[in-house]
């Protein structure tokens, strides 16, 4: 859980990418997202993860992506690649390690599997390396001012999202102290068979929901009292985003790995067949 | 009553929380014997909290150990150590979840697996205990703000806990209410029990604890009986707590007495009159 | 009581400070509640205890504040910080939206546990499913059937057995805060 708080604080850190305006980080991920959905050759994935470890090493988190990412890598792309080779199409002319009735395992799958693996590893790293670098909150203002200035959309949408953020180190903070609450009642959720957590869910979920509805509604009313109205359209702004050619730069690396996932896929090295 | 045995023993306690780079605990070195009322003041952020978080495993130390009832705390998950250790915490609020306060006070003793005769008489006598006979239909919401406090006691203290503790027990409250729940803390402890209380409200505690813990910047900064700490008006005024007014009349009236045990306004008045005598003899 | 869906389905909710701050308390009771139990697993699944939160959330109050909490709760909260937002993306927050929204718009009563069970313990939960293993296996990162029997797994169990009694015993409470989304539309 500390973590998750960590998380937040990270983006504020300073370093050439941290300073880089939110948006172009959004857009340069945007085109990080796309690319590993192009090309499911391994080799490039593998490019493209390493230069995201580069930056990372820029932008001073490249140990605390690793500390990360130790625990999501595995399980994730473990499940990953230990379930397509059931899937993968069994055809005559490949190596079997085994074959029984619709179940299998050939040497072609288990490549296929790691290379989809890959797609993932360079997904999550992406992603994370992201969230490390920015600042979320300043990302979601930025993109409210944009939406409610040039299309007219409630900042109502963006505040909630902002509010989230800001309210999630208070609230994991009753979430530690309800459990712990009843971990001295000798009822511990993080203990027991998965039918007895589920069973101690019940308990610790009804004074955690009753305290929160209890905060919404102090929520509510600071709102109130802050002359918060959704319908308003002209409301201001305290900080300004302005696109340097940084930024520019940024996103340009960005749509460059888009374009060379093209030229992949037009060289016939990208290999983007899928089994479904 | 033996004063002899101790129940909880700190040794060499540091604890540092994962996210932070200093300490919020600084060499803890505490004993408490069975029997005892210790009170634990200190500034917010002084390590209160921090401190009693360990006396019932929710928080394990970084360095050192700490004993409870012969037990090390790193080696056992807080809910086997709530067979010795009962923790109220602040906020009622945060535990209480059961339609009913039966069912509220049954829940600790059931999860420890008592069986249904001992779940029974547990309940009466805290319902005693705690002032409480008559509502066990009721529904916890229902009950004033003092109740849900009383209930909370009660529902930790239906395990039959050896020591129990309470996390600033009068937050919220009002005078009335706070004296009476200190009251029935009070008698608890008359009857054997081994309470640790912190608490910001320094009336309360020169009117019940026997023995006071200072905690100031992670580190134990005063520890004796209440007379004692109350005595040392300077460093306690330091540690950011004031005591209460008349410990510093009385060491300006008669600053060659040494308190035998906490006072009241009452009680200086009358060791005024003493001295009065003794002049006039 | 017993009918499984109300007599007048409500399209339109709206949004007030009350249901702003709702959504909030609900994203991030949704995203934390997913957040801190992800070491509850079965073998690669991991399981979701907190999944019922949606549900509720939907019932209690209304389509739009439970399905915009769920939303934000899964996508910007739990998969960005969890680092799955590029991978879950798009078919978890609308998959995650319509868990809370299909009960917020069908269920006629929050104690009546049959309509909660069927729409967000069974329908609702189909629906997740699909869109998440749908959205997978387009963007061909696994295999529809994979995720969709793990988003079953995860979800059914709290979706089913844990928001129904929640539902029925917080009730009560909610109604008498004012919180009850068919209460409040009916003041208005």
């Amino acid at each position: 859980m500390a973590f998750v708080l960590q998380m937040l604080e990270l983006g504020k850190l300073r370093s050439p990418i941290h300073s880089l305006d939110p948006r172009a980080k959004l857009l340069w991920w945007i085109c990080l997202i796309i690319v590993p959905i192009l090309v499911t050759n391994p080799f490039i994935l593998l490019a493209f993860t390493i230069w995201i470890w580069i930056m990372a090493v820029l932008a001073k988190i490249s140990y605390k992506m690793y500390r990360f990412l130790i625990i999501t890598y595995p399980v994730m792309v473990g499940f990953i690649v230990l379930t397509w080779p059931f899937f993968y199409p069994a055809t005559e002319d490949q190596f079997y390690f085994f074959r029984f009735g619709i179940l299998h395992w050939s040497l072609e799958g288990t490549i296929y599997a790691l290379a989809m693996g890959m797609r993932i590893v360079l997904a999550l790293t992406a992603c994370t390396f992201f969230v490390m670098t920015t600042d979320l909150m300043g990302l979601a203002s930025a993109v409210g001012e944009f939406m409610q200035n040039k299309l007219r959309i409630s900042y109502m949408y963006p505040l909630m999202v902002i509010s989230s953020f800001k309210f999630l180190p208070e609230l994991s903070g009753d979430y530690i102290t309800i459990t712990d609450s009843f971990r001295s009642r000798a009822c511990d959720i993080d203990a027991g068979s998965i039918v007895q957590r589920f069973r101690k869910t019940i308990p610790v979920a009804i004074p955690l929901i009753d305290s929160m509805l209890r905060r919404a509604m102090r929520i509510s009313i600071a709102l109130e009292l802050k002359a918060f109205d959704v319908d308003i359209k002209d409301r201001t702004f305290y900080e300004k985003y302005v696109f340097t050619w940084k930024d520019v730069l940024f996103v340009l690396t960005g749509v460059l790995a888009i374009l060379f996932s093209i030229l992949a896929i037009v060289l016939g090295i990208a290999k983007v067949e899928m089994y479904l | 009553m033996s004063v002899d045995d101790i129940v909880l023993k700190t040794e060499e306690l540091y604890y540092r929380y994962p996210t932070r780079s200093d300490y919020a605990l600084i060499n803890v070195n505490l004993d408490i014997r069975k029997g005892e009322f210790v009170a634990i003041i200190g500034q917010n952020g002084s390590g209160k909290t921090t401190l009693i978080k360990h006396f019932n495993g929710l928080l394990k130390p970084t360095r050192g150990r700490v004993i409870v009832d012969g037990k090390d705390t790193r080696g056992l998950p807080t809910s086997e150590l709530a067979r010795s250790v009962g923790y109220v915490f602040q906020n009622p609020d945060h535990q209480i979840f059961a339609e009913t306060v039966k069912d509220e006070i049954d829940f600790g003793p059931k999860n420890l697996g008592f069986p249904p005769e001992r779940i029974e008489q547990a309940r009466q006598r805290v319902l005693a205990e705690m002032g409480l006979q008559g509502l066990e239909e009721e529904m916890p919401f229902q009950l004033s703000r003092g109740q849900r406090q009383r209930l909370a006691v009660a529902s930790v203290l239906a395990m039959e806990p050896v020591i129990l503790i309470v996390d600033e027990p009068t937050t919220g409250q009002d005078w009335r209410e706070s004296i009476s729940l200190m009251e029935l803390i009070y008698q608890l402890n008359k009857k054997g029990h081994t309470c640790v209380v912190t608490t910001h409200n320094m009336n309360l505690v020169s009117l019940f604890a026997r023995r006071v813990i200072v905690m100031w910047r992670s580190e134990v900064y005063l520890d004796g009986t209440t007379q004692e700490v109350f005595a040392q008006v300077d460093q306690i005024l330091r540690a950011g707590i004031k005591p209460p007014e008349v410990y510093e009349l009385a060491r300006r009236l008669l600053p060659d007495v040494r308190l035998d045990r906490p006072i009241i306004p009452e009680d200086l008045a009358e060791l005024l009159v003493k001295e009065r005598e003794k002049i006039h003899r | 009581m017993d009918r499984l869906i109300p007599e007048k389905i409500i399209w339109k909710q709206k949004f007030g400070t009350l249901e702003i701050a709702l959504t909030i308390i609900g994203a991030v009771l949704y995203g934390l509640g997913a957040f801190s139990t992800m070491n509850w697993a079965i073998g690669f699944i991991t399981l979701r205890p907190f999944a019922f939160i949606a549900v509720v959330w939907g019932v209690f109050f209304g389509p739009w504040v439970g399905g915009l909490a769920a939303l934000i709760g899964n996508t910007f909260i739990s998969d960005i910080l969890a680092g799955w937002f590029g991978i879950g993306g798009v078919g978890g927050a609308i998959g995650n939206f319509m868990m809370a929204f299909i009960p917020g718009l069908l269920v006629p009563h929050p104690k009546n546990w049959k309509a909660v069970a069927l729409w967000g313990g069974i329908v609702g939960t189909l629906v997740v499913a699909f869109f998440v293993g749908g959205w997978i296996a387009l963007m061909g990162f696994a295999p529809f059937w994979t995720l969709f029997s793990t988003v079953l797994i995860a979800d059914v169990p709290p979706n089913l057995i844990i928001a129904p009694i929640i539902c029925a015993w917080l009730f009560n409470r909610v109604q008498k805060r004012g919180l009850y989304w068919r209460d409040r539309l009916e003041n208005k």
